[in-house]
């Protein structure tokens, strides 16, 4: 006999994953919104460069030269090489950099500001966020379990993932 | 990268799951980890580097992002969706952790540093405003975590005494 409540569940989740993908197409879909504070980003230049030249834009990039300093801007497959012009903070090939500023001619963009990530906090940034996951990865493991039915909180963690017991948290 | 390093909103999480122990006794290690795991959840984005969403547009031919999984729209009905699985006796209490630890994902990325000086749409798809950012920090930054971790000692540490 089919379970009524599961039937109920496999639809109210169906229903949510269905809201999520539209949110992920209408997402894709807008235009940028400047008025809002939502500046052209990478893909928007890289869509239709011509379009926004004289407009305020935010966008980043990998540093691939320095003198001059020129950022790829990649959306996907595709990338675009441009060139700052008014910023000359210490950048190194390989730190990202995020700019806002105006979009010129011939692929360059007059700065107004610009942020710059070394190349090492970025690697930083992945490994730590990396041993976080994994630490949230074993506590749910080992503190919540699936019955069959649901998701539940274990009467007492499972000893292997967390042998010094329940103590910290 | 409009993010904060995932540790230290796990870390942020932590400390307030700890300080909540302290009022409710029902406040054990599984719901401290479920508000560390509402603090993860705006940042399934990053799925966009095994899946890129640029990548799905040509493959689809369709407009696509996963930013919206980083707004409190997106974020909602991931919680709902968690929350289908939990036991109908706890399911509101898992629901608002699970809220609670993605707000406090969502408002500590508020603060990040952005060259534009605007933050991003953090209410979509209610509103696409980017409010102003304080600047306080990027996400590549190291001493967040530091203190982040430091808070997380002494919620620690209070819980331990007073249990």
């Amino acid at each position: 006999m089919i379970d009524l409540n599961t039937v109920k569940r496999v639809m109210i989740v169906i229903l949510l994953l269905t809201s999520l993908c539209i949110l992920f197409i209408y997402h894709g879909s807008l235009d940028p919104a400047p008025e809002m504070g939502a500046y052209p980003n990478e893909e928007d230049l890289i869509d239709d460069y011509e379009r926004y030249i004289g407009e305020e834009a935010e966008v980043g990039g990998k540093v691939i030269s320095t003198d001059p300093i020129i950022i790829e801007l990649e959306h996907g497959d595709r990338t675009i090489d441009l060139e700052l012009t008014g910023f000359d903070d210490d950048v190194e090939e390989g730190d990202h950099l995020s700019v806002y500023g105006i979009v010129r001619q011939d692929l360059t963009f007059e700065v107004k500001n610009g942020v710059v990530r070394p190349f090492f906090n970025i690697v930083y940034m992945y490994v730590i966020s990396f041993a976080a996951a994994m630490w949230l990865a074993f506590r749910i493991l080992s503190q919540w379990r699936w019955n069959g039915d649901h998701l539940e909180p274990r009467e007492k963690p499972m000893s292997i993932l967390l042998p010094r017991g329940d103590e910290d948290g | 990268m409009k993010m904060a390093d995932l540790m230290t909103h796990v870390l942020v999480a932590y400390t307030i799951a700890a300080l909540l122990s302290l009022k409710y006794d029902w406040m054990t290690s599984p719901y401290t980890t479920a508000v560390m795991t509402g603090a993860v959840l705006p940042d399934l984005t990053r799925i966009n580097l095994i899946l890129d969403s640029a990548l799905i547009e040509n493959y689809l031919g369709i407009p696509f992002s996963w930013t919206p999984l980083h707004t409190t729209g997106g974020v909602l009905i991931v919680i709902l969706i968690i929350t289908v699985f939990i036991p109908k006796n706890l399911s509101k209490r898992v629901f608002l952790l699970l809220v609670l630890g993605a707000v406090s994902h969502l408002v500590l990325d508020l603060l990040l540093i952005n060259a534009s000086g605007r933050s991003y749409a953090v209410l979509w798809p209610l509103t696409h405003y980017h409010p102003p950012t304080p600047g306080l920090y990027l996400s590549t930054d190291i001493f967040p975590v530091f203190v982040a971790g430091a808070a997380a000692l002494i919620a620690y540490k209070i819980k331990k005494d007073r249990d």
